[in-house]
């Protein structure tokens, strides 16, 4: 995350103009889409989850905490429970429809396309909030203190979901299991 | 903040198959549709005094309706009880030639 985005919100966060509302989405677009990205494993939903997190910003922006970075963890939070809400609608689909829930199989491991769609049917298998723990640990390189701000977690949960999350995508994606425990 | 852990294969792995790496941002176009409606969401909303002004107004008129109510069925006088009258003082007394003299001290000039 870069951390140019702790730079103090320039006016009062609670202001609902359109203009506070404009630098919100310009300060914090590109590192919500990033997160969707590798949340959903696919563009058209991340683009969907970054949307409704900012409608929501927009249809009740009272509260918005003031501050950037309590922004940042209070759209990183929505955008977390929408994750979730969709996680559970399909979850809910797929035991309806059991052949829509089987992941892709790889067809080639040396394609990047298909390491992608490896990595994304993987991630797709942890629960949100687990998923977006070792999204935000493993592929952006956030400390477990900061991932515990960001999503209101203790640090003792989030080093719990991680080595859960660790362990289940082991499971999933190395055939011998050789990972080890990395704080 | 970012550690590298090379040597770990599971991040390695996940590393490569980022989801994110080829396309880790918004198209220009897909930027301003998304921020064009979150813009026009926001617009949408009624101001705060709007949205406070028809419960008031509601509140106000049914305020309104319950007094119009009230004051054509007039509630008869609850009876109080009178007050009792203040006995009024009187000092008499004769003068030294014989004259009698009466004086009734009222309670509301006593003070």
């Amino acid at each position: 995350m870069s951390e140019s985005l702790a730079v103090a919100f320039p006016a009062d966060a609670r202001d609902t103009t359109p203009q506070r509302l404009a630098a919100l989405f310009d300060r914090h677009h590109g590192r919500l889409y990033a997160l969707a990205r590798r949340m959903s494993g696919n563009a058209e939903e991340a683009r969907d989850l970054v949307q409704e997190t900012f409608l929501r910003a927009a249809r009740r922006p009272r509260r918005l905490p003031p501050g950037d970075s309590a922004q940042e963890a209070w759209l990183v939070r929505v955008l977390v429970n929408l994750c979730r809400d969709r996680w559970r609608r399909r979850a809910v689909r797929d035991r309806l429809d059991p052949v829509l829930a089987a992941p892709p199989a790889p067809a080639d491991p040396e394609s990047a396309a298909v390491a992608r769609a490896t990595v994304s049917a993987a991630l797709e298998r942890l629960t949100p909030r687990r998923r977006a723990i070792v999204v935000l640990h493993e592929l952006e390189g956030l400390a477990v203190k900061r991932i515990a701000r960001l999503l209101g977690l203790t640090a003792a949960t989030v080093r719990w979901h991680l080595s859960v999350g660790r362990k289940e995508l082991a499971a999933l994606l190395l055939p011998d299991n050789t990972t080890e425990p990395t704080p | 903040m970012t550690r590298n852990h090379s040597h770990n294969p599971l991040r390695r792995l996940l590393r490569a198959g980022d989801p994110a790496a080829d396309a880790a941002e918004l198209a220009p176009g897909e930027r301003a549709a998304i921020k064009a409606r979150m813009l026009a969401a926001a617009a949408e909303r009624p101001p705060s005094a709007a949205r406070w002004l028809a419960p008031a107004a509601t509140v106000a008129a049914l305020l309104a309706l319950a007094l119009g109510l009230a004051s054509r069925h007039p509630v008869p006088p609850v009876p109080t009880a009178a007050e009792p009258p203040a006995a009024a003082r009187e000092i008499q007394f004769t003068t030294a030639n014989g004259t009698l003299v009466v004086w009734q001290l009222l309670p509301s000039q006593s003070s």
